[in-house]
């Protein structure tokens, strides 16, 4: 019996090491040296201690700055070139210092983020789209005697900053709308829509062609976020341009009219189908997919878009189209189009490079550099990085965001569990749930007892 | 008396009959996992046909799935974790579970009970304190912070079995070990855990799935890709690429793999371990 | 040293490595997260002390209660349905077929594959141009396919059928380890005395399984109490909070809404309702298991 049970044993543990054995591939591991463990690095930045003006070749021991992200998928886009360039660019200025990039693609990445800060771990260099609530708890080093400052577009300050302090910059800004299949359209002889109802009409054309009107992927409920946010902002800056300052003063209601035309636009999109079957069950991705295939022939996303889809028809083999963009609008016709940062990058306050990480952030925000990272389809969050738009759709896009009113983006002034509640609440309608159950009277209790999550400008 | 021996032809032909059955139920109950196999193997743009059989085997998303992912790496990363699991879970366990059982003094009862009530506790309370834990003590980013999770958590269970298979061991081999002169230290390792092997073997077994396949401590608490186990990565894949179900697939696969052959090659001593486990508890 | 003294330093020194182990990485934590509960916390400032809030706004809060209830229909799921399959799969599978051996791995086979490649692997069969719906459309019944994990009157069932499949073989291994170690003597006596067929089974055979039915209730309940991989992965909770389970609630408490006191005050309330549970039903079975 034991002679069984070592035999047993040892073979499963030989197999499996030999298994082991073959395949180590390290090819794939880029950049940073990953022996440099957490401890060492920390002595030696001990020695080199805190703000000092002599940067470069003062001090021979490598040493390793993180940068953490969600979006640098490897092999994606543009993330190779713009890793790349960073590495090269910093290696100029500090021969030992190599970077490592923490990247986990998605939505987990945030919640890695708040326990790394709450247990002191996070990396140098953050991204992150909630820069005042970390620049509040202290987390975060005040950059507001920076250089490039100044080259902030101005309406990304007053969402980078708390108290007065900036605590971060966007690299990217976003704003979005809808991206359509122009060949479709034309095929159909259907014309942009200008008002709420159009689209619909629209929708109506395009289910009896077969083709899915709209291709969402709620699963990743940013998605949602945007699109629902889109004509909840709308209807709250028609009625007050500071409106969700308001609801925190009692001056407005958050299951007031604006909220609920809102639903009632998604319940109406939801009952006279424009959406796809497989709404709440495919995510971004996938959408993309749906979209650069021609299932779809719209697509309510940012401005990544148009980038997006030409790099889909050239990996997936899709047929080429011509890709347009309309704006949002209620069913009058009104416009206003939400803008916010995409991506903010900030230093952690308790980095052990501190002079190292600015210098780091200061290359990244180089107008070269948000020119490498935003690639074709982005909007640069820096005034001096001019991306210049060469697809048609991002042309439009720039058009409409000229003339036209903005604000700011749906819930940035909300406490999470509320937009949560509220985003339940219609993907429950599009699930094929019955609503009007008291869900908004759930959620405004949600706000009070999360008010002191809001951070107002 | 023949009793069980005489059977109807009747009886006989029902049970052929949910024989059959039961091995259409069994094909049936497999499918997903040869659904998941196939589809690994399977062209890009036939996966889109779900019911197509392939119409050759593409080695292009393992091909695609090596290059990606460190394969080896995370392997090795989950054996690792796995193993210094097993060895400290039995070396403590083993010990807890056979004083336990032996020693009638009420602090042993008292802590038995402490270790059962901890197995009710739910990981996502523990989360963040556990966070700030491996902060202080240094071991975040660290695959010993997994072993030890993993062995704090499943030390109720293995004491559990441990203590149940101790019942088994007769007293008078201690009595006789003491009178020829044995410490207790080398009576225990020398006698008696060689006895308790059957319950070794049977944790081994029932656990190590377990171990392999958890994927929320690993992507909690490591954040270096080389360190991620191969569940992990799978999960991180998804996430980067997950129109690319060639590859996921393949990774599932890829990760799935190893576990069927254990499995296959330790079944029957899981199940008794299973049922001792069971029994004695 | 008196003898019982050195049993009793010696037992403490063997237990202490797992005492110690369990303690600072599964108690620690778990009476830290204590005070936490009592505390309004977004783990990016200081927790600020609140006393009782958090509770009551739970057995306030809809989501939470949704959770709950979903979390009771899984378990009751898992024992109405899963656990007497289990043991009816067991008896089968005790018979003597020719295919035992690739029976018993088939259906326990699931068990052993990761809970991620699973929901994984699910996810992508039941899209709704996935192959279960294309299944149905090939046996004509195109009217009823939809997008299974995506609508909010099957997102649920889906995911217990889900969970049968998997389970199911678990409990029959344990049944069937069961039936085996009851000693022939017994039926063969029972035989004599005239017991058949479904008389046989009730009042021999299933009592002596009560220590199997004790054990698979148990694990079961406990497992489906708290399930967490599968919602989280296939459909985190939704559409909605339609597969919204306690144990995912509170993780999206604390990670999503950034709100980690009163995450980590739902932990505890699902705590003592597991003990509750678990208790109650140990003491059920228990006390009618049989020996022989």
């Amino acid at each position: 019996m034991k002679k069984l049970v070592l035999t047993l044993l040892t073979t499963c543990l030989v197999t499996v090491f030999s298994l082991a054995g073959c395949g180590n591939n390290e090819a794939g591991n880029s950049s940073a040296s990953p022996s440099a463990s957490p401890s060492a690095s920390a002595v030696e930045s001990a020695s080199q201690g805190a703000a000092s003006e002599s940067p470069s070749a003062s001090d021979d021991k490598p040493f390793k700055m993180r940068i953490s992200a969600w979006f640098l998928t490897e092999g994606e886009g543009t993330n190779d070139a713009f890793k790349k360039a960073v590495e090269d660019k910093f290696k100029e200025k500090y021969p030992n210092g190599s970077i490592q990039w923490d990247n986990l693609t998605g939505e987990k990445y945030f919640d890695k983020l708040k326990a790394e800060l709450a247990s002191s771990s996070a990396a140098d260099i953050i991204y992150s789209q909630q820069v005042p609530s970390l620049g509040k708890a202290g987390y975060l080093m005040d950059l507001s005697g920076e250089p490039w400052v100044s080259d902030m577009v101005d309406a990304t300050k007053i969402v980078e900053a708390y108290d007065g302090k900036i605590y971060g910059a966007a690299t990217t800004i976003q704003s979005f709308g809808f991206y359509y299949n122009k060949k479709i359209f034309a095929d159909l002889g259907i014309t942009p829509p200008k008002t709420f109802n159009e689209l619909l009409a629209a929708g109506e054309k395009l289910n009896a062609a077969k083709i899915t009107p709209i291709t969402v992927g709620f699963k990743d409920q940013w998605t949602l976020d945007y699109f629902f946010g889109g004509y909840a902002q709308l209807a709250q800056a028609l009625t007050s341009p500071t409106f969700e300052a308001d609801v925190f003063n009692g001056t407005q209601q958050l299951d007031g009219p604006e909220t609920i035309s809102a639903i009632d636009k998604f319940t109406q999109l939801a009952q006279k189908n424009m959406f796809n079957k497989s709404a709440l069950s495919i995510d971004w991705p996938q959408t993309q997919i749906e979209f650069a295939s021609g299932k779809a022939a719209m697509i309510y996303q940012g401005p990544w878009m148009a980038q997006v889809t030409e790099d889909t028809f050239t990996s997936k083999g899709f047929d080429p189209f011509e890709v347009g963009f309309f704006p949002l609008s209620d069913e009058n016709g009104k416009v206003i189009m939400g803008v916010g940062p995409d991506h903010s990058v900030s230093i952690n306050a308790k980095t052990e490079h501190p002079q190292e990480a600015k210098d780091l952030l200061s290359l990244i925000l180089s107008p070269e550099l948000i020119a490498v990272h935003a690639g074709d389809g982005g909007m640069s969050g820096m005034k001096s990085a001019n991306i210049e738009a060469k697809l048609p759709a991002m042309k439009e896009l720039l058009d409409v965001l000229k003339n036209s009113p903005t604000t700011y983006q749906w819930g940035s002034y909300y406490p999470p569990s509320v937009k949560t509640g509220i985003l339940n609440l219609v993907t429950k309608i599009i699930g094929g749930g019955k609503a009007g159950d008291g869900e908004l009277d759930e959620v405004k209790k949600n706000y009070e007892k999360d008010k002191s999550l809001i951070i107002l400008p | 008396m023949h009793s069980s021996s005489v059977r109807s032809l009747r009886e006989k032909f029902f049970d052929r009959l949910l024989e059959i059955g039961m091995i259409i139920l069994a094909l049936l109950v497999l499918y997903p996992c040869y659904y998941m196999f196939e589809a690994s193997v399977k062209l890009p743009k036939e996966f889109y046909e779900p019911l197509k059989f392939p119409s050759r085997i593409f080695w292009g998303n393992y091909d695609n799935v090596f290059e990606r992912v460190q394969v080896g790496r995370a392997l090795l990363n989950t054996l690792l974790i796995c193993g210094g699991t097993l060895v400290l879970l039995i070396i403590v366990a083993s010990m807890a579970g056979y004083t336990i059982s032996r020693n009638r003094h009420k602090l042993f009862q008292i802590l038995f009970v402490l270790f059962l009530a901890g197995m009710i506790i739910p990981f996502q309370t523990s989360m963040v304190p556990i966070y700030k834990l491996a902060q202080s003590l240094h071991l975040m980013n660290t695959r010993t912070l997994l072993v030890l999770l993993y062995t704090a958590g499943t030390i109720p269970f293995a004491t559990m079995i441990y203590v149940g298979f101790t019942k088994g061991i007769p007293r008078e081999l201690e009595e006789a070990a003491s009178i020829d002169g044995y410490g207790p230290l080398r009576m225990y390792w020398l006698i008696i855990f060689p006895l308790l092997l059957p319950a070794t073997g049977t944790l081994i077994v029932t656990t190590v799935f377990g171990f392999w396949n958890d994927f929320i401590g690993p992507l909690l608490y490591l954040t270096d890709k080389d360190k991620m186990t191969l569940i992990t990565q799978i999960f991180v894949f998804k996430s980067e690429r997950s129109s690319d179900w060639g590859g996921i697939f393949a990774l599932c696969s890829l990760a799935t793999l190893p576990l069927i052959l254990l499995f296959v090659v330790t079944q029957k001593y899981m199940i008794k371990g299973l049922t001792a486990g069971a029994i004695k508890g | 040293m008196h003898p019982t003294r050195k049993r009793l330093v010696y037992g403490i020194a063997f237990t202490l490595p797992a005492l110690l182990i369990f303690l600072l990485f599964t108690f620690y934590p778990f009476v830290s997260s204590l005070y936490y509960s009592f505390t309004e916390w977004d783990i990016v400032s200081k927790p600020k002390f609140i006393g009782l809030d958090n509770y009551r706004n739970l057995l306030d809060d809809r989501l939470f209660i949704r959770s709950a209830v979903n979390t009771l229909t899984i378990c009751l799921f898992v024992v109405i349905l899963q656990n007497p399959l289990s043991l009816l799969l067991g008896l089968v599978l005790n018979k003597p077929f020719r295919s035992s051996y690739f029976l018993r791995t088939a259906f326990y086979l699931p068990l052993i594959v990761s809970l991620v490649v699973i929901s994984v692997t699910w996810s992508n069969l039941l899209q709704y141009d996935g192959v279960f719906n294309e299944i149905l459309i090939r046996l004509g019944a195109e009217t009823i396919i939809r997008d299974w994990l995506g609508t909010t009157s099957t997102a649920l069932s889906s995911i217990i059928l889900i969970q049968l499949w998997y389970g199911t073989g678990y409990g029959a291994v344990i049944y069937l380890a069961g039936l085996q170690s009851i000693p022939h003597e017994v039926y063969e006596s029972a035989q004599i005395d005239g017991a058949q067929g479904w008389s046989k089974f009730r009042f021999i055979t299933f009592p002596l399984l009560m220590p199997s039915f004790t054990i698979c209730t148990f694990l079961g309940m406990v497992g489906a109490l708290k399930f967490f991989e599968m919602p989280y992965i296939m459909t985190n909770g939704g559409p909605g909070d339609a597969t919204s389970t306690l144990a995912l609630v509170i993780y999206n408490f604390a990670f999503k809404n950034n709100t980690f006191g009163y995450a980590t005050a739902a932990g505890i309330l699902f705590m003592i309702a597991i003990s509750i549970v678990t208790a109650l039903q140990l003491k059920l079975t228990r006390s009618r298991e049989v020996e022989y």
